[in-house]
């Protein structure tokens, strides 16, 4: 016999090894998830725009489309930024921590089958703070743990809050990036573009693309994506209409804020 | 003879504080600042709402509803057997066994079809000798970054564990509970 096959007969095989659910009765008894049984929550976004050491009182709902009864804590983080992406950091951890002023009433919170709960929170900026967004998360206390043997799945679900401070909005529009069209694929035109003020922003950009002789031949949408302070984020338009093989100019404009930025490229069809 | 007694007394009493007055400087107004918070409210816009669901997939194993969450049946396993369930891929090594299954989950934005989110993931509870991996990325007991642009609708997501050769008797038993955060970017 192989020395392999013996020395791992008897340590899985013989064993039995079980892993995840047996097809028991007990389990057949279980409804299958035939029709959606969610968690959602209002609003999932809070926008908020004032001045360092103001308040803001928002109303949060959790709607429990199950049929099981939920019980949340409710945790504030920040969100700060590193190295270009977003990392979420226990309330208090960072200098000048907006998520350490946040208060929820109430702070535990059940919600019952097929039902809503709501929270107030308010949140207070400190004086002086570089962080211009946290997370108001509903933390399930619900562990599905079960006596068969399996793995067991829940959720949690959180409220992002941005603060815009300042004036200070500006972002960095990196070079075009253009894929022509495949058999399978549309053109696209990419774009990283990055934060470099101190405020979150929300750019807005629109891809045209115009023919040799300077024609409009098309335009698409790029698509919309927040970006925190000191976030770098992919932003891509897809072209869904065909092109003749020729030569082409793909001219993007970016709204932020008030402000309008260009970049443009040449590509070629064949 | 009472009442003037009374009165007399009264103007007594009176005339000390008539004279008293008198000497008391009048309090000029001070401008005394005060550091109040800013009570003028902020400028809020709000997002509608997200939702968030595990659904079952059709080329994945089954999963039960339980608890306002799901079970992710991943049937029996065995190193030479490979599974019984349908979407279940066994790998196999020298020290250990990966048992790797597809894992359904659908958001949902009032706001925005083409938004994204945020998720995160850790285990309930600990899983040794056992390695749970979400996305290739090693599941702890401490909240971990999974994704940090997860698509809206519904997206497939890789759930896999890792067996040692060493489990045997009671920690053949697997038992695990993952948790997820959802957050609208």
């Amino acid at each position: 016999m192989n020395p392999v096959r013996r020395r791992l007969s008897s340590a899985t095989v013989c064993r039995a090894l079980l892993v995840g659910i047996c097809l028991s009765s007990a389990m057949m008894a279980q409804p299958a998830l035939a029709q959606s049984s969610s968690l959602s929550l209002t609003p999932a976004v809070i926008m908020a725009k004032g001045t360092f050491g103001q308040s803001l009182t928002q109303k949060l709902t959790i709607n429990n489309n199950t049929p099981a009864t939920f019980r949340f804590d409710m945790v504030a983080e920040d969100v700060a930024v590193k190295n270009g992406k977003r990392v979420f950091l226990p309330a208090g951890e960072s200098p000048g921590s907006i998520a350490a002023n946040a208060v929820f009433s109430p702070s535990e919170i059940v919600a019952p089958p097929h039902t809503s709960a709501t929270v107030m929170m308010t949140v207070t900026l400190p004086q002086k703070t570089s962080l211009r967004a946290m997370v108001a998360i509903f933390h399930t206390k619900n562990v599905v743990a079960t006596n068969e043997k399996g793995v067991g799945l829940t959720a949690s679900i959180g409220t992002l809050v941005t603060f815009n401070l300042t004036n200070d909005v500006a972002v960095s529009i990196g070079p075009l990036q253009i894929h022509p069209p495949t058999d399978t694929t549309n053109l696209s035109i990419d774009s990283e573009l990055t934060n470099i003020g101190t405020e979150p922003v929300l750019p807005k950009g629109t891809a045209a693309i115009l023919n040799a002789k300077g024609h409009l031949v098309g335009k698409a949408p790029f698509t919309i994506k927040r970006l925190l302070p000191g976030e770098k984020l992919d932003f891509q338009a897809e072209y869904p209409g065909t092109l003749p093989a020729g030569t082409y100019r793909a001219l993007c404009t970016f709204v932020v804020g008030s402000k309008i930025q260009n970049v443009q490229s040449d590509f070629t069809i064949r | 003879m009472k009442r003037l007694g009374i009165l007399s007394g009264a103007l007594f009493i009176l005339l000390p504080l008539a004279h008293g007055a008198s000497t008391v400087h009048p309090v000029r107004a001070v401008r005394v600042g005060v550091h109040l918070r800013n009570a003028t409210p902020m400028q809020v816009t709000v997002g509608q709402t997200l939702t968030f669901d595990f659904v079952p997939l059709s080329q994945g194993p089954k999963l039960m509803s339980a608890m306002g969450g799901g079970i992710l049946n991943l049937g029996t396993v065995s190193y030479y057997g490979g599974s019984t369930n349908k979407g279940i891929q066994i790998q196999r090594n020298d020290e250990n066994f990966a048992v790797t299954a597809p894992l359904g989950v659908k958001l949902e934005s009032g706001s925005s079809s083409s938004g994204t989110a945020s998720l995160k993931a850790w285990l309930s509870m600990p899983v040794d000798p056992y390695q749970v991996y979400l996305d290739n990325v090693l599941l702890t007991l401490q909240p971990t970054a999974i994704q940090n642009a997860m698509a809206m609708g519904v997206t497939t997501h890789a759930l896999k564990i890792v067996v040692p050769r060493s489990a045997n008797g009671s920690s053949a038993d697997f038992k695990a509970s993952i948790s997820f955060e959802i957050t609208e970017n």
